[in-house]
Formats: C-alpha cells, structure tokens, sequence
C-alpha cells in the first residue's frame, strides 16, 4: 500500500458508465475516485439523493465497469429494503460476499444473526485471508435507511465494520442522511441532486420515438419531441411530479394525442405552437400523474375541467349505483353519527322539535370554518378531522329518524317504509364485508348493537351517494 | 337558509347594489323585485362577440347593463345569454328570450338618459377584470366600455367567432387587431355612446331613477331594522364576509367585485379602469399599435411587444418563449460541453522538476490516504495525554500491572488513533509481551456477544485451536477467559516467576457497554485488572461526560478512576496544526510514509509544494474553508473531506490546487446540514401541501394534520388565488394556481412522507394509526412556515402563502 502511486481511474473505465448516464458526470468521476483502490478509496461513504436520480444504478454500473478491469476489485450489491429482518440482511450481506470472493460454498456460515457475527464472517473472508496487497471490498448497501426492523446501532455498527477490515469500503445509500447517522466525525458524502429540466430534456432526447411519425420525417419527429417533453415538463412534472419515472410516463402517454393532429394532416411538423393548443386539454389531464385501472376516458378526457371532479365522481357513481338504496341510507347515517357529536343528535332528529329544527351548515364544500364570529384560531370542519367511532345502536337510532323523512324525498316506487325494515342487518353485513364500516375493537357479536363501528368512507364519497338518493347530507351534519 | 338571507338583504353592499330599475319596464320591475334567495350575485354570462355589429353590440350591452339592475341572479343571466353570442353559453341555464326584447325596445325608443348617472354605473358594469375570459372561467364578461374593452377581450380559443381568428390576440384600449382601422377617438366617442346607452337604457328618466332608488329604499325596509336590531355585528361583518368570501370558491366570491369597484367609482373616470392587463417585464399597461401588449396562447403571459422583441405581430398563434421551449435547444448542447473533461492547461504553474509525474503521485497517495482516513495522523496538543496513556500501557505490558482508564473526548477528537498510535509505537519494542482486544459498543451490543468476541480475539492471537474458540456455552467462555485471565499461579499454584502476556482491552462506545444490563462484562473486566490477577489495561472511549454515573457502584468502585480527557484544538493555529497533515507531507515523516525521498528532484519538489501550500494559506478562501470547520465541527476530518476531490485532481500537468468552497454542493464531500435541502427538489404540488399543512399549525392551531385537511386548506388557498389574481387583472402566469385534483394530491402527500418531511404523530401502532388510510392519518409537519422560503426558491405565489397567514 505504501509505495503504490496515485492514479485516477482510466478515463476508459468511465466512458461506457458516463453515456449511460447523461446528467450525472460529476457523480461518477467523483464516485470512481473515491471506490477506485488506487486513487482515493474510502472507508465509508454515503450516497444521497431522492428518488429516481440515479444512485443505486450509477454505482451498480460503475462497480460494474470498475471490477472488470481492475483486478483487485471485488463488490457487491445489497439492497437492504428487501430484507424484512436485521438477521435476514445480516445473512444476505455474508451469501453475496462470499459469492463475490468466490468463497467455498460449504464454509460460507449459516447463521449470521447479529452484527459481530457479521464483523466475525467478513473478517474471515476479507480480512484474515490473503488477499494482496490494493484489495479493496466495496459492500453497497442499498436503500439501507429503508431497511426493516433496525436496530438503532445498525448503521453506526456497519460503519464501524471498514475500520475493523482495512480492505473494505461500505457505500450506504439512503434518502436523506440524518446528521451524524454513522456517528463517526465525518464521511464522504456524495450528493445526487435532482435532474434539473435541461437534463430531463437530454435524458428523454436519448430516446426519442424509434418510429418516425406520419408526414413527418424522422429529424422532424426529434426535434418536435424534444420540444414536446419540454412543454410535457413545464405543464406536468414541474408542477405536480418530478421525477424521471413520472415524467417519461407522461410523456409517452402523451405522444399520441400530441402528434394525432400531425398523423391526420391538419398540423404541419413545424407548427409546433399550433400543436401546442391544439393538445391544451390533454397536458391538463391529471390522470397521466395518477393512472387508474381503468386508462383513459375519452369524454372525461377531453372534457376535463381545472377541478379534480371527475375521479371521486367516478367512484361514488360507482358506490353509488353498485350498493343497494338501504345501504346507501345505512351508510349515510353511519356517516352522520361518526361526524355529528352526540349531544347534537336531539337538535337534529328529534322530532319533537319539528317545527323549528336548527339545522346548521357545516362548511361550505371547499372553504374550512364556521360562518359563525371569527376567532382567533379558525376551526378545522368536522369532516376534515376524520371519522370518530360510534355505537351501532346510535346509528340504527339516526337511521330510524331520518328514515320516514329520506324516503318521502325519494322516489315511491320502493315500495314503502315497510320493505326498509327487513333487511337492516343484512345491510349492515354488506356495509361490513365492503370494509365501508369497520368494527372498532375486538370480541362481542358482530351485531351486538353497542358494538362501536368506524366509517371507512370519506366526504366526497358520502357526498355523491347522498346526492343519488337525493339527501344533500351537508345539512345534516353540525359544526 | 334564513340566516343568510338576512346577511344578505343588510350587507351595504347589498342596498347599494341592487339598483331598481324603472318602473317603465313591467320585466324590470319583476326583476327588482328583491328575490328572496339572492345569495348569489352572478355576473352575466355574455362577451358581446360581434364587434362588428352594432346593434349585435347594443344587445349585448343593454342586456348586460339590465342584468345590472335585474339582481335577479339566474334569470338575467339568462336574459343576456340571449343576447349576446356568449362564448360560456354553455354553462348558462336554459334562456328566456323574452327579456331581451324589451330592452332593447327600450334602448331603441330612445329614453332620455341621465349622463350624470353613468360613472355611477359604469363600474359597476365594467367590473369584470379582463382576465376573466377563458371559457373555463365561471366567471362571465360584461363590459359596458364596449367597443375597447370588447376588443381586449380575447375570444375563447373554442369558440372562436372571430371575423379573423388567425390573427393574434392583441390587447389594449385601442388599435386592437381587429378594429386595427378605427382611430382612437372613434373608439372613445362609440364606448362613450354605449356607455350612456346602456347606462340611460334600463333607467328612463333621471328623477326616475332617483326615485327609483329611492323607493328601492323604502321597498325594503324589512332588512334594514333587521340590520339596525344586530347593528354592530353586521357592520363588523362587512368587511369580514369580503375576505371570507373570496376564500369560498364557487358562486359566493362575485359579491366582492362589484363592491370594491363600486368603491372605486366616483373617483375614476371610466378610461382610467380599462388597462388591466400589464406587460410581464415593464409592468406598463400601455397598449399603443407599436408596442402593443400580445398575450401567449398557452399559459397567458402578457408583455410588450417592444420588451420581448417581437417586431411583428405574427399570424396565427403566439407563444412565449418559455412555452414554445425555445431555450431548451440553446441549452442542450450547453449541457454537451460539460460533460467533456475540463482541463484548464495552465503551463506556468508546472514547475520545472525532474521527476514531477512520480512526486505528485506518491504525494497524492500519501495525502489521500490521510485525507480519507486510511493513515493515522499525528494528534497535536495532546502530548500530555498520550504520555499519561502510554505511561500506562508500558506499565501493563512491561511490569504487568493491572490498569483501568477511560478517554474521554468528543466524536474526532482523536481518542482512537491516540490509542492505536501508542499501541503501534509500543508494539515496536515488546511485540511478544502483550495482545489487544477490541470492543466496539455498537458492534457488541450484549455482554454475551462481547465475551465471546473476546474469547475469538484471544484465541486467534494466541493460536489456541478452533474447537475452543468456537464454544458458544456463556458460562463455559466466562470461566476460560477468567481462567486464562488469571495469574497462573493462583491456578496452578506455582511460583511467581512465571510472567503471563499482557492484555489490553480497548473498548470505543464504552457508555453502550455501561448500559448492558448487570455490567457483567465491565464488573469482571475491572475486578481483573483491579485485584491484580493478571496483567491487563482497559481502555475505554466514550463520548460522555458522565460515564462514570452511569457505573453501578460496585462496577464503579473497581474502576481506578482514571480519566483523560481529550480536546478539540483550542485555537485556529492549533487547527492548523492538525488539519495541515492533510496538504503537507513533512520531511521527517516522507521516508516513514513510503515516499522515496532519494528520487532525484525530492528536496526541490518538496520545497514547491510546502510553499505552494503557504500560498495558499494566506488567501482568502482558504482561510473561510479552515474558519468555517473550526467554528462549526473543529472536526479535522471533515476538512479533509473536503480536500479529497482537489487533491485528487491534481496531475503532474495540472497542479493547481483548487481550494472547494464553502458547503457547496457541487464540489463537496461534506454531508447535508438539515433536511431542508430536500425542499428544493419537491414540486410545485408537493410544496404546496407542504405550506398548506405548515399554516395549518399557525392558522388552526392545531400541531397534527391529515390530508384531508392539508387538502383542503390548499384548494381553499389556490381559489382565493385565482380570484385575487382575476381581481387584480393580473394574469396567472405559470403554476401555482390549479388546482389538482385529489388522486395526484394523495401521491404528493405520500411523496412527502417518505421523504420524511412527515412525521407520524401519536404513539406508534396506536388507535390513531389504525384506520382513516391516506385521508384521516394524522401526521406531524417536520419544517415550519418561516423555514419553507429559506430552504427552497418558491414561486411568487407559495411565497406569498408563506407569508400571509
């Protein structure tokens, strides 16, 4: 070790890793240094960065690069998220070790269930066997701030394993480093910043449409798909997702609809502004961001408005028009009693006071807080704060109240008030097996009626549903 | 309902409003009759679209001027949808044609007007901000300023009736694109005509009106005692429904408008109102045919002709450059030239020395080793510590003494490499007199695991054969090690003359170990070194002050009290001292470091560099970077983190040693502060839910929130955006003002916990945790309001958030 040179790894190394990946020059020179045994290896070095920019496959791929040409370079990759138990991890990372130094298969140990174990194994194979002299290990641990079941010594622990083995380099790779996470004065860390947009740009550019678009030809079709990512960035991954995943997504998804004008004539390649409004609606669709099961409307597509209206619009028309009327009414007043305090419960349904029943508003659909005198602290609606539980027999009292009067709003052709009274339970049950109610607790009958129960539904939902049958259930619910 | 009803009735916005018509008309005077839902005050839905037609003007003008006086809410709406070719007709209930006749009969008939009743009326008309004219607003145009404000006003892209729909959108008072003909004083002289036509239409006679209003005053009385009977509350009121109506989206945020323009209208002529739209550079409203204000076709950013320089309107549609993504094919091969290794050849700064390649790199080998932890440094100003340590190791191993001692001294302060450098230098004369074992408190985290650690350390410098090492009883590994712990000759009974092999026991992270339950480990290790039966010296690290407090007493009463503590470098030469290890090889040391000191050209090399580095020391960055450690961490190796990329830079043609800025990210190693680094990386969407939940703490006083919550306070905080943006004119510009919907909002909420900017509130696993999925959760917000714009460059309308509580 003493009487090597410095040398900077072979710019050869480095060239297939940097075309690989545009935008992260700068990490993996630095990244090469720093794991190369004869420039300037590290004991412990910590790669950050959020998602998608890069970490786990530039350093797979330049370790990659790097053992194939130096010799004394071995790796390995461990991605510590995929190990549900500290054992499990501890026992993955001593399998691919010895795989990795071609340790004989019957020596490797079975049981590696703490971390001095671990520091015994790795010793064994790294360090009390000859190697030879420039040997470097590097152990990747991967997503390691993700993996279950840590114990809080674990990574000050596998930081301390490289200054046991003098041949090792750990490389931990984690979201966001909390200060002094290996409890050590200070190791290599090495940013991976977010790509900005002119590297999506160039990133995407790499991969423009193979097929050249109708009337187009193929140096058309890239220079007007470099523009269309661009337009895809500002309207789509700046504001709501940025990430390289979530934007090459959006992009392909977007393409078609972008270049349907172009394919039918109406457009030419060049008029890309013209393009640009012609696709207005499309850049707007929000269901690029978050796809569904079920892909793409095409009314809702193109008639999409700015308010996110029309997915929960969906899914209630769905709830709504799959469950029967009974259930709806149950699952209303389940609603209701999760919302409403009790003690508002006799201003609300008893018909006592029929005449003048007070029925106040609870906030309006978008604004929070009351109408009432404004406080210093604006209060948060109910509905917002989630769902509280409440006893069955409470709910079955609500229903039994609201029931005459719900009816008379709906239709007759039900077929009066006596064919609700059958079937409460089996409601019930069909409310229950849906998960739309939820049992709070544990132990009793299922239809014990001071059993407590939790709606598992939300506002938007219970919303559209109390439209369907005609209760517009903001008046029922008491600030 | 009633209650609002009565709210409304008494607002002043109300009574002033509501103007009655005439009772010349019998469809007016149904519509001044005060209707008894009018919540909501919705403005008319109808651009006047057929410039070109007078009377298809006058229509629409009349029409939209009675809907003025009508107050009836839907139903003059509705009037007006027949009137003009509204581009929104779509979102206008079925119409009444019947209404428009009538006004326009009355228009015809040639009423007399009032002229002094037109600034009074004009606002009130002309209220609705030009930015309102997008399709998708809900908010409809009605300008009584007719011709101009027409003209500004840009057609739907939809639907589109332009007599020349190629043309651009070009806005301004006059010399709009399409009335490009039509000199100024036309224009003023023909708004002027339409204004008191519209004005005068509905309003037959002056003393009419008056008395109109008049008797409007005395038609509704009920609402005014009920006013006067709450008096105090309804006024404080007033201004607090404005606010809170424009937090309410949808239909209620229209009473504001006409209010604030109402206020507004004595005192400004009708000209004065009409440039809304600024340019997005000069912020000048002027709109004259040369430099006219053009507006984009995509995202409506508004600027001068002259200050984007766009010489010519062009046909078709315009695009500003950041949405005709212009920049991004200038920017593209920008990004190509970087990705070439930069060499800045500096050839004067080579020295001229034989040998150079081969200086540099065993020079480089030797200061990155350093650098990156992988040689020992020498610690500085800690001799007298280290003669203390190495007092009592020497008395360990070389007279067999038993010895306990403990270091302690904050994380860098050298504790360790003291140790190893004593021990190395030690082993130097008695390699064969003693073992050392090493104990890492992180590492061994029972006493179990530590015995047994010690035991494999003992067995493989001592040889012993595998089967022993490899027992695994508890007790069985106790009683051999403190049997061979031991003076032999309480075992065997022999004599003294036999002299056992030392044993140093270095233990780091020793407050761990005095946490394991019993203190097994330490109570036996100490009892040995304290009763003297065999040779052994512990040695223990720690970080904390109070370790000893931690020692159950009888732990505490064989520990021999002994302690060194370990400084960090009390000055900034002191600091120096340290930290120059990592940039200067000194002579006395080049030949221990493997650097060929014989190779011709050393002595003159060595003198450059030692020079190059004084240089260096002297300027300006470098003694930032060096003050910054020594304030923050006086952590040597975090300085020399920060050499290592520099250092490895160098080459024998390239010896310029870059001194790494202070904590920047591009060129250092240095580990983030905070996680606010991670703010600068979210989305707009992600950043807004942020603050939107941050308010929440401040707004609602409330330290939990779910997404529910967080959800609806931004949807509530873009829509007062939106209508404080078309208030103002201003157009929205870029994003921050959509709103998304919920699915996308729930990722971003996600998003925002695993980045851990979320933190879970409430004891984990408890009653909290288990239901309410992604809506009812409750999280605890990890950033506070005032920290957001500090960490992150936020656009003008999260910022103004921030700010606005």
């Amino acid at each position: 070790m003493a009487n090597s040179l410095f040398q900077l790894p072979d710019e050869l190394i480095l060239a297939p890793v940097l075309q690989t990946y545009p935008c992260r020059e700068r990490q993996i020179r630095s990244l090469a240094t720093l794991l190369h045994p004869d420039a300037a290896p590290c004991r412990n070095l910590t790669l950050h960065g959020i998602e998608a920019t890069g970490k786990t496959a530039v350093t797979s791929s330049l370790l990659h690069s790097l053992a194939a040409n130096v010799p004394t370079l071995r790796y390995t990759v461990v991605n510590a998220a995929q190990c549900i138990t500290a054992r499990h991890l501890f026992e993955t990372v001593v399998a691919s070790v010895a795989e990795a130094v071609d340790w004989p298969q019957d020596d490797v140990a079975k049981r590696c269930e703490t971390l001095a174990a671990l520091d015994v194994e790795l010793c064994r194979m790294l360090m009390y066997t000859d190697r030879g002299d420039g040997f470097r290990f590097v152990l990747v641990l991967d997503a390691i701030d993700r993996a279950r079941e840590a114990p809080p010594t674990l990574m000050p622990g596998l930081a301390r394993l490289s200054e046991i083995i003098p041949s090792l380099t750990t490389v931990f790779i984690v979201t966001a480093p909390p200060a002094h996470h290996l409890r050590s004065p200070s190791s290599p860390t090495l940013h991976f910043p977010p790509y900005t947009k002119p590297d999506f740009i160039r990133i995407l550019t790499l991969s423009p449409p193979c097929q050249p678009i109708r009337n187009a030809t193929l140096p058309e079709t890239t220079a007007l798909w470099t523009r269309f990512c661009a337009a895809v960035h500002d309207a789509l991954v700046r504001p709501a997702a940025r990430s390289l995943p979530a934007f090459r997504h959006a992009c392909e998804a977007l393409w078609p609809r972008f270049v349907a004008p172009l394919e039918r004539g109406v457009y030419e390649p060049k008029e890309f502004s013209k393009l640009l409004v012609a696709a207005r609606s499309h850049f707007q669709d929000e269901g690029v961001l978050n796809p569904g099961i079920v892909s793409v409307r095409p009314a809702a597509a193109a008639g999409q408005g700015q308010d996110g209206g029309p997915t929960p619009k969906s899914s209630t028309a769905e709830l709504s028009a799959l469950l029967p009327r009974l259930a709806r009414m149950l699952l209303l007043c389940a609603y209701l009693a999760s919302h409403n305090a009790p003690r508002h419960d006799l201003t609300l349904f008893s018909t006592h006071h029929q005449a003048s029943r007070r029925r106040r508003r609870g906030g309006g659909g978008g604004g929070a807080g009351g109408v009432g005198p404004r406080r210093q602290h604006r209060k948060i609606a109910r509905k917002l704060l989630g769902a509280h539980a409440f006893v069955l027999e409470r709910m079955l009292a609500i229903f039994a109240a609201v029931r005459t009067e719900w009816i008379d709003d709906g239709g007759r052709e039900v077929g009066g008030q006596g064919a609700l009274d059958a079937d409460v339970g089996m409601a019930l049950a069909t409310l229950a097996s849906l998960r739309l109610l939820n049992r709070v607790g544990v132990g009793g009958d299922v239809m014990d009626r001071g059993g407590k129960w939790r709606i598992n539904v939300g506002w938007e939902v219970v919303r559209g549903v109390g439209r369907s049958i005609g209760v517009e259930i903001e008046d029922w619910l008491i600030e | 309902m009633k209650p609002t009803d009565g709210n409304d009735a008494t607002t002043p916005s109300g009574r002033k409003r509501s103007l009655p018509p005439p009772d010349t008309d019998a469809h007016a005077v149904t519509d001044a009759a005060p209707t008894p839902t009018p919540a909501k005050k919705r403005k008319p839905n109808g651009i006047p679209k057929k410039s070109d037609s007078r009377t298809g003007t006058l229509n629409a003008i009349s029409a939209a001027i009675s809907s003025v006086f009508g107050y009836g809410g839907q139903s003059t709406l509705v009037g007006l949808t027949g009137g003009g070719v509204s581009p929104g007709g779509a979102q206008s209930p079925a119409g009444t044609p019947t209404r428009r006749p009538a006004i326009k009969a009355a228009a015809l008939k040639g009423t007399v007007w009032d002229n002094s009743e037109k600034p009074r009326l004009l606002p009130s008309g002309a209220s609705s901000p030009t930015s309102a004219k997008s399709a998708k607003s809900t908010r409809a145009r009605r300008t009584p300023a007719s011709s101009a404000a027409k003209q500004r006003t840009r057609t739907p892209r939809g639907v589109s009736v332009n007599d020349s729909p190629s043309k651009p959108r070009s806005t301004g008072r006059t010399g709009s694109a399409e009335s490009a003909q039509t000199s100024e004083d036309d224009e003023d002289e023909e708004s002027e005509d339409d204004d008191e036509l519209a004005a005068g239409t509905p309003s037959a006679t002056p003393s009419k009106q008056v008395a109109g209003k008049r008797l409007w005053g005395s038609a509704a009385p009920s609402p005014i005692p009920k006013g006067i009977l709450t008096p105090s509350k309804n006024r404080t009121q007033t201004p607090k429904t404005v606010k809170f109506d424009k937090r309410l989206n949808g239909e209620l945020h229209f009473e504001d408008l006409p209010k604030t323009k109402k206020k507004t209208t004595p005192r400004k002529p009708p000209k004065e109102k009409q440039p809304e739209i600024v340019c997005g550079i000069c912020s000048a409203p002027h709109s004259k045919p040369p430099n006219q204000i053009i507006l984009c076709d995509n995202c409506d950013y508004a600027v001068h002709q002259q200050c984007y320089g766009v010489t010519e309107i062009p046909e078709g549609d315009w695009l500003c450059k950041s949405c005709s993504q212009e920049d991004i094919f200038t920017s593209t091969p920008k990004g190509d030239t970087t990705s070439m290794p930069k060499a800045p050849p500096r050839p004067d700064d080579v020295p001229d020395i034989p040998n150079l390649d081969q200086h540099v790199r065993s020079l480089q080998r030797v200061l990155l080793d350093r650098c990156a932890g992988r040689r020992r440094i020498d610690m500085f100003g800690l001799q007298e510590v280290k003669d203390k340590a190495r007092q009592i190791i020497e008395r360990t191993v070389v007279a067999g003494e038993g010895n306990s001692m403990l270091l302690i001294g904050a994380r860098g302060s050298g504790k360790t490499t003291l140790l190893e450098n004593i021990i190395s230098d030690v082993s130097r004369e008695h390699r064969q007199d003693f073992h050392v074992v090493r104990l890492n408190g992180f590492i061994h985290t029972d006493d179990k695991l530590a015995l047994k650690e010690i035991w494999r350390q003992l067995g493989r410098e001592m040889a012993v054969e595998d089967d022993l090492v490899n027992r695994t009883n508890y007790a069985d590994t106790m009683a051999s090690i403190l049997a061979l712990l031991s003076h032999p000759s309480e075992i065997l009974g022999a004599d003294a003359g036999v002299t056992s092999q030392s044993i140093i026991f270095i233990i780091d992270e020793f407050d761990m170990f005095a946490a394991h339950p019993r203190q097994t480990l330490l109570y036996n290790l100490f009892d040995v070194a304290q009763s003297r039966k065999a040779p052994i010296a512990v040695l223990g690290c720690t970080t904390r002050l109070n370790v000893v407090e931690m020692l159950e007493k009888r732990v505490k009463s064989r520990f021999s009290h002994r302690y060194v503590y370990l400084t960090l470098p009390k000055s900034l030469p002191a600091y120096w001292q340290v930290c120059r290890q990592g940039l200067i090889v000194d002579r006395r040391d080049a030949e221990a470091e493997g650097i060929d000191t014989k190779l011709e050209g050393y002595g003159e090399f060595h003198r450059y560099w030692n020079s190059k580095i004084d240089e260096l020391y002297k300027q300006r960055p470098f003694q930032e970077l060096l003050q910054y450690h020594y304030y923050t961490t006086k952590s040597a190796a975090a300085f020399f983190n920060e050499w290592i990329l520099p250092l490895s830079a160098l080459s024998s043609s390239n010896m310029v040693l870059e001194v790494p800025s202070i904590a920047s990210e591009e060129t250092s190693l240095t580990p983030p502060d905070s996680r606010m680094h991670l703010l600068s990386t979210l989305s707009d969407l992600d950043l807004g839910l942020l603050i939107a939940a941050a308010r929440l703490d401040i707004v609602a006083h409330t330290d939990t929130v779910n997404f529910a919550m967080a959800y609806d306070e931004y949807s509530s905080l873009v829509g007062r955006q939106r209508v404080q943006s078309s208030a103002s004119g201003m157009l929205a510009v870029g994003g921050g003002v959509r709103v998304w919907s919920r699915g996308v909002a729930g990722i971003a909420w996600e998003r925002l916990i695993s980045l851990g900017l979320l933190v879970p509130s409430g004891i984990g696993g408890g009653k909290g945790m288990g239901h309410g999925g992604l809506e009812g959760r409750m999280w605890k917000v990890d950033v506070a309001v005032e920290e957001i714009p500090l960490a992150a460059k936020l656009s003008g309308v999260l910022s103004k958030w921030c700010r606005e509580i």
